[in-house]
């Protein structure tokens, strides 16, 4: 079978196979915090062994080289003879990188190239890395304890725990080649050479066991007995043989005496331990592997299949599908409601109330088949932290709560990318060195905290570090000094509003630019990207305690809860998230102060805007103040401000049209909606409009002190 | 002519039109006029000929953006033709259209002629012809010119291309 892009089969593969890796990212973290944790290597160890199998399968011989070789490197870690480094570590990350792009190159359709032969060798040679110090131990026993073997096999196999390198080599590639004969570049062309026959796996399982191990109980002749059965799954058949319980326990044999006595002890201290423990009798030695998997292994797919039957894979098209339909739904329910009042009857009335009932729970419902765990996103930062603390040399632990949050399919996209920065951020700015630390008193370990919780329809994430946090005086200080900010307007700042100064685009308080940070970029893009989804960010720090990030989105992007107004004639949608109070503007006192019209609420001035100066169209007359003029007080970052508009028309829920990509360079609109009467009206995204709108001012200012 | 006629996607209605399908390779082109000119569009890139639609202004917008549409549900953005060829604006009147073309970022706009006349049949031989003595680079919209064969009249026709119109969005 020929590697054809448009596979079902690779369709599947990469789904399943998809998952696999992201589950990967965090088990490989989590590796590196517990070594010993042999469950964990088990399950890296099959996860490499069942992605190569499918590659293998799909004929994706670059999939297949390089899990062939991580697989073979986790399989002496979780055998002990080799023990978790970092070195180890950082390849098998690589691996993982790599893996990534091969899929990302599969689903569009594309065979990836090989990693390259140097790479290869790189994954190989981890497997010798520590074999200096294995085999100086212990030359001697292994010597002594090598029992008879069977001449005649191809493959020698030593019942000692400390197999020879090479002997162990040869024996897994000699079960590779048994169990996934395509691998090997001699049996490519052909698929039927897929196969090979019970008998002949059944040869290859006597050989590989050899002499010593007959007698001692039944479990090897149930392996291969088991194999008969194993082309029971069609789709299977002609890669897996036999099936990765049976591989494991073929395995477990082999190595049995080694494992044996091991079971109980940590890896590390296996080759030491190792030569008293090896005269053990063979049989218990043996027994022990195959009767703990067992328990385990047949009854989990129990339950496993018992779930499938009540969980559908959907293509997320569909669900953006059925989500955009009951948006349509919506909309037109806003419209029976507007209609409502012309029709004066009382039935009509009640027909539209029920439509609305279900519509809204319609509404509810889809929306939750779209929710996901905000866990898909958490699941990378072990790794982010990871990656970014050891090119820093900090240590720093990430404490991640509320994973099984629920978030909309699309927030837990969008939101990964900025999460991403401000956690990487936190490692970077705001953990100190772990002198510097222990200098303050702190532990030498700094400690990221990522939390998700739901309040009420909003999603509250926080990014907390307990690093040296940010002096508001030196940004203040920097915002001038890069030129974003007069001297007045800075001094002017309360704290809160200084660590926001964080968030403008060019804004960086590294003088260095590294590579993980300092570009003055990254938090403008988590602005950006944060608005774009109507969420708010707002950045608390207190110098020498930490620093703490919090983002609020809407539970869902589909459908937004909106204040419309009239603006020069013409409708206009305010997220409401954002409104905190609207007032007649008639009775408020109006200052012009340094330029700016500012409207005093409460004893506090506010920055007061005309929306339809903003919203002028070219050549467009502008209208000066109205009797009936209205302030909608919005809160835009820390800020509070107030917009003048002609009138407002009250709450409604609308679904969001994006704005086509020819219009995507005109800021301040988050996009468009279909109204209750059938027209449109612009989502206003108020971040954008000011930074449209206000910024050049400043600019302006500059200029002149300058 | 009546709406029904715009539609281009249906293949009877083109044959109705009674063009002859010759040996040559027959592409189809949509004219419609701009300013007293004459242009086509390629069919395969029309997707629909709108009449008068609300068009909701877009403030701070590209000015060769009308503003965008409700077009069932779905928001387009709408062009004004005439900007595109550097003319004076002309408000919308009842020979106004807007046609509606997939560009190639695969989004749908619309854009606003003055009239769209019918739908013509070019030897692709001619097109192409055409299409290599225009590659002016001033005029990246513009495939090439063709006389206008049927009337007897002197006039030119200009092909026009609107798939590279997302590049507005860049700039």
């Amino acid at each position: 079978m020929a590697f054809e892009p448009e596979n079902e089969l690779l369709q599947d593969f990469l789904i399943e196979a998809g998952e696999l890796l992201d589950a990967l990212d965090t088990q490989l973290v989590g590796l590196e915090q517990a070594p010993n944790d042999k469950e964990l290597l088990n399950a890296i160890f099959r996860a490499f062994h069942t992605i190569k199998g499918g590659a293998g399968f799909l004929e994706v011989t670059s999939l297949v080289e390089v899990c062939h070789r991580a697989e073979d490197i986790f399989n002496l870690l979780r055998n002990g003879e080799l023990t978790v480094t970092s070195a180890i570590m950082d390849v098998m990350l690589r691996v993982l990188d790599a893996l990534n792009s091969m899929f990302a190159s599969l689903r569009s359709g594309i065979l990836p190239p090989s990693v390259g032969a140097a790479f290869l060798r790189e994954i190989e040679a981890l497997s010798h890395s520590q074999k200096i110090a294995a085999v100086t131990t212990q030359p001697i026993i292994v010597e002594k304890t090598l029992p008879p073997v069977d001449g005649s096999t191809a493959v020698s196999i030593s019942p000692n725990n400390s197999l020879l390198e090479t002997e162990f080599d040869q024996m897994l590639r000699a079960l590779e080649a048994a169990e996934h004969p395509q691998a090997t570049p001699a049996s490519d062309a052909l698929a039927g050479n897929d196969l090979i026959t019970d008998e002949e796996f059944e040869a290859l399982l006597d050989r590989l066991h050899g002499k010593g191990q007959f007698q001692v109980h039944g479990s090897d002749s149930d392996a291969p007995s088991r194999v008969t059965h194993a082309p029971v799954e069609p789709v299977h058949a002609t890669s897996d043989d036999i099936t990765d319980e049976e591989f494991e326990r073929v395995l477990d044999s082999l190595y049995g005496k080694g494992q044996g006595p091991t079971t109980h002890a940590m890896p590390e201290t296996v080759q030491p331990v190792a030569p008293s423990a090896v005269p053990v009798p063979l049989s218990t030695a043996t027994v022990k592997p195959v009767l703990e998997t067992r328990p385990t292994k047949p009854v989990s797919p129990t339950p496993e299949a018992a779930k499938m039957e009540t969980t559908v894979r959907v293509d997320t098209e569909r669900l953006d599908f059925i989500m955009n339909l009951v948006g349509e739904l919506v909309l037109v329910r806003n419209r029976m409601n507007t209609l409502k009042l012309s029709f004066n009857n009382e039935e009509v009335t009640q027909v539209i109330a029920t439509l609305d009932m279900v519509t809204s729970d319609l509404q509810g419902a889809v929306m939750k088949t779209r929710m996901q765990p905000v866990k898909k996103v958490f699941g990378r930062f072990p790794r982010v932290v990871r990656d970014t603390a050891r090119i820093l040399g900090k240590e720093v632990e990430l404490v991640l709560v509320g994973e099984e949050t629920d978030l909309d399919k699309n927030l837990v996209e969008a939101l990964a990318d900025p999460l991403v920065h401000l956690v990487r951020n936190s490692v970077d700015h705001g953990i100190e060195m772990p002198d510097v630390r222990v200098a303050q008193g702190k532990p030498a370990q700094g400690t990221v905290t990522l939390s998700a919780a739901q309040e009420g329809d909003h999603i509250r994430l926080s990014i907390s570090d307990d690093g040296a946090g940010m002096n508001a005086e030196v940004l203040r200080r920097k915002s001038v000094e890069k030129g974003l900010m007069t001297e007045e307007a800075a001094g002017r700042l309360t704290e809160q509003e200084c660590f926001e100064l964080i968030l403008l685009p060019g804004f960086s308080t590294k003088d260095q630019i590294s590579d993980i940070s300092g570009r003055g970029v990254g938090m403008d893009v988590v602005k950006t990207a944060i608005t774009r989804l109507s969420g708010l960010i707002n950045i608390d720090s207190q110098q020498g305690v930490g620093t703490t990030i919090n983002i609020k989105v809407p539970l869902t992007l589909a459908i937004l809860p909106t204040l419309m107004v009239v603006v020069s004639g013409r409708k206009y949608a305010i997220p409401l998230g954002i409104v905190s109070e609207i007032f007649e503007m008639a009775d408020k006192e109006i200052n012009i102060v340094d330029g700016q019209a500012t409207i005093t609420v409460r004893d506090r001035a506010l920055p007061l805007y005309r929306l339809n100066h903003w919203l002028a169209l070219s050549g467009e007359k502008m209208t000066g103040r109205g009797a009936s003029d209205l302030v909608v007080m919005v809160q835009v970052g820390a800020q509070l401000i107030a917009l003048v508009v002609d009138s407002v028309i009250g709450q409604e829920e609308v679904v969001i049209k994006p704005l086509g990509e020819l219009l995507h360079n005109v800021g301040g609109f988050a996009g468009a909606t279909i109204t209750g009467d059938g027209h449109i009206a612009l989502i206003l995204d108020l971040p954008g409009l000011m930074r449209r709108n206000i910024q050049p001012r400043y600019k302006a200012k500059l200029k002149v002190v300058a | 002519m009546s709406q029904s006629e715009y539609l281009i996607n249906s293949q009877d209605s083109l044959d109705d039109m009674g063009l002859e399908q010759g040996p040559a390779v027959i592409s189809r082109w949509v004219t419609f006029t701009v300013a007293e000119e004459r242009y086509a569009l390629n069919v395969l890139d029309v997707q629909e000929v709108l009449r008068a639609a609300e068009i909701t202004p877009i403030p701070g917008a590209h000015p060769a953006v009308r503003g965008i549409i409700n077009l069932r549900g779905n928001v387009v953005t709408i062009l004004d033709a005439r900007v595109f060829f550097s003319l004076p604006e002309k408000p919308f009147d009842d020979d106004s259209r807007i046609m509606v073309a997939e560009l190639r970022s695969g989004e749908v706009a619309g854009i606003v002629v003055d009239s769209v006349a019918e739908v013509i049949a070019l030897d692709e031989a001619v097109v192409n012809a055409a299409k290599r003595s225009g590659g002016d680079e001033g005029s990246a919209h513009i495939l090439g010119v063709v006389p206008q064969t049927e009337k007897g009249s002197d006039k030119l026709i200009i092909l026009v291309d609107l798939k590279g119109l997302s590049e507005l969005g860049e700039k």
